[in-house]
């Protein structure tokens, strides 16, 4: 029997790290970057949504205050002058290329679009990532966005999956003007207690908490929650928690169909239709 | 995707192994004056990258036969040391009806667990009640249900376990398949548990034993 690397490394761990003196964390499980040395950022799509000309895109490296570079893109609205701006986070996978359609679909929604990669992702340093780390990059993406976009009451910030954390992290620290979470979970303590059902301390095993919920209630900015009710990865029990962490303005929209990352597809025109319904209204206009 | 579930089902493996739910049911108390050794290995079945392993968890432990119908055992979790986390458990075994003509054994047991890494901390109590039945001398078979207490907030946890304990004073050997949570939907989790019908999780116990002093052999 062919025994899976990744399950060779998750026994060895188990097995070995007892002797090492120091206890196992297991952040480094949250996040599953992919690095690069270049990013493509295709302006071609497989759809009319994800496609866009090459002239929109502006590829940039950023600095953090702990001198990180982060890989980054500025993606310009198709039809300008645009309506806002969004500041896209991405999930715990991939990277900026695999991030990109998304980004893509903003700008032909009418929004400029900033994405990025956290540290340890894509083209960003390679250095470890955390909670607080992220915040750091969060810091620095935000300071570009300004560059550009101006004041925050034109700019949304946007999560999809484990980007959901840090979009509300940064909405605590640096309010803007709407905050889209999709297919996020509550928190690592909500992650492990749906997939359990054990009240065990999160604190056991992970160092960062990612607590959305409890970060949600503290905002006071308009939030929309989407879900996919066919979400096997995050069920949507995370969005009716984060539902009712969050103060109004909310919405809270589950997806029928929807599974972990198609909900623009299983939306198709709906998803431009909420959009521009929920994050219009608190943009003024340009 | 792939990687994303089977990083989500590390994370929460790892989860259930600090909380210890790695114990083999105790099916009768040890008999009075014996001391008794034992290591359990086993947990839920999950799967990582298409194949289905149960959770590697593991204990060591001892008990002690205060009578012929009553014992007190304690535990160390092996597992959770791996994150740093002291896992303990303490308990004991009252068994009211003994294994007597068509009628099985009765063997009651209470056990507290507790969790800490120094800084944070779980408490757990555990009840549960096993009938066994001894078949040609070596083999109990035996049946139990089981509940757990949470005290810090979680819901209380049920579980069935059935199995096969065989004898062969001083050492006993024990095999045991355990049905974690049956009324809980486990269906569209990030951790792919093996389930019964979309409920709860399907696992199994392996359970070493062997039993110092004492008069030998067991009058049970």
């Amino acid at each position: 029997m062919i025994i899976h690397p990744r399950a060779f490394a998750l026994a060895a761990a188990l097995l070995a790290l007892p002797g090492c003196g120091r206890p196992a964390r297991l952040d480094w499980f949250l996040y599953v970057p992919t690095r690069v040395d270049a990013y493509v950022l295709d302006p071609n799509g497989s759809t009319p949504e994800t496609t866009v000309s090459a002239g929109q895109i502006e590829e940039l490296t950023l600095r953090t205050d702990d001198g990180v570079d982060l890989g980054a893109v500025w993606l310009r609205a198709s039809v300008q002058p645009a309506r806002g701006a969004v500041l896209f986070f991405h999930g715990k996978g991939g990277n900026l290329d695999s991030s990109f359609p998304r980004l893509k679909r903003w700008a032909n929604l009418g929004y400029d679009a900033m994405g990025f990669d956290y540290r340890g992702f894509g083209r960003s340093s390679d250095v470890e990532i955390s909670e607080p780390g992220i915040d750091l990059d969060g810091f620095a993406v935000v300071r570009a966005v300004k560059a550009r976009a101006g004041a925050l009451d034109r700019v949304f910030y946007a999560g999809q999956s484990l980007g959901c954390a840090p979009a509300a992290q940064r909405s605590i620290a640096e309010p803007s003007a709407a905050l889209v979470i999709e297919s996020g979970f509550a928190s690592l303590a909500a992650f492990k207690d749906d997939s359990t059902q054990m009240d065990w301390p999160q604190e056991f095993i992970t160092d960062d908490r990612w607590d959305t919920s409890a970060r949600l209630r503290e905002l006071t900015v308009p939030v929309l929650i989407l879900h996919g009710t066919a979400d096997d990865l995050i069920r949507p029990y995370h969005a009716h928690l984060n539902d009712a962490a969050a103060h109004d303005p909310k919405q809270l929209v589950l997806v029928e169909g929807g599974s972990h990352s198609d909900l623009p597809e299983v939306l198709g025109q709906g998803y431009a239709e909420l959009m521009h319904g929920f994050v219009d209204q608190w943009i003024p206009p340009p | 995707m792939r990687l994303l579930i089977s990083r989500a089902l590390a994370l929460l493996a790892a989860g259930i192994a600090a909380a210890g739910c790695g114990h083999a049911t105790r099916v009768r108390p040890t008999p009075s004056g014996q001391l008794e050794a034992s290591l359990e290995f086993g947990g839920p079945f999950g799967q990582v990258e298409g194949y289905t392993i149960p959770l590697p968890l593991a204990t060591a432990g001892a008990s002690y036969g205060l009578t012929d119908q009553a014992d007190a055992f304690a535990n160390v979790h092996l597992t959770p040391a791996v994150f740093g986390v002291l896992g303990l458990d303490a308990g004991a075994d009252l068994m009211p009806l003994l294994d007597q003509g068509p009628w099985p054994a009765l063997n009651l047991t209470g056990r507290g667990y507790l969790f800490t890494d120094l800084r944070a901390a779980s408490a757990y109590l555990e009840l549960d009640a096993t009938v066994s039945k001894r078949f040609g001398g070596h083999f109990v078979t035996y049946a139990s249900v089981q509940s757990m207490l949470q005290f810090g907030g979680g819901p209380p946890l049920f579980g069935l376990a059935l199995g096969e304990s065989f004898d062969l004073d001083p050492w006993s050997l024990q095999l045991e398949a355990r049905w974690y949570e049956p009324g809980y939907d486990t269906m569209n989790l990030p951790t792919r548990w093996w389930s019964v019908g979309g409920t709860g999780g399907f696992g199994v116990m392996l359970g070493i034993r062997r039993r110092f002093g004492g008069g030998g052999g067991s009058p049970r």
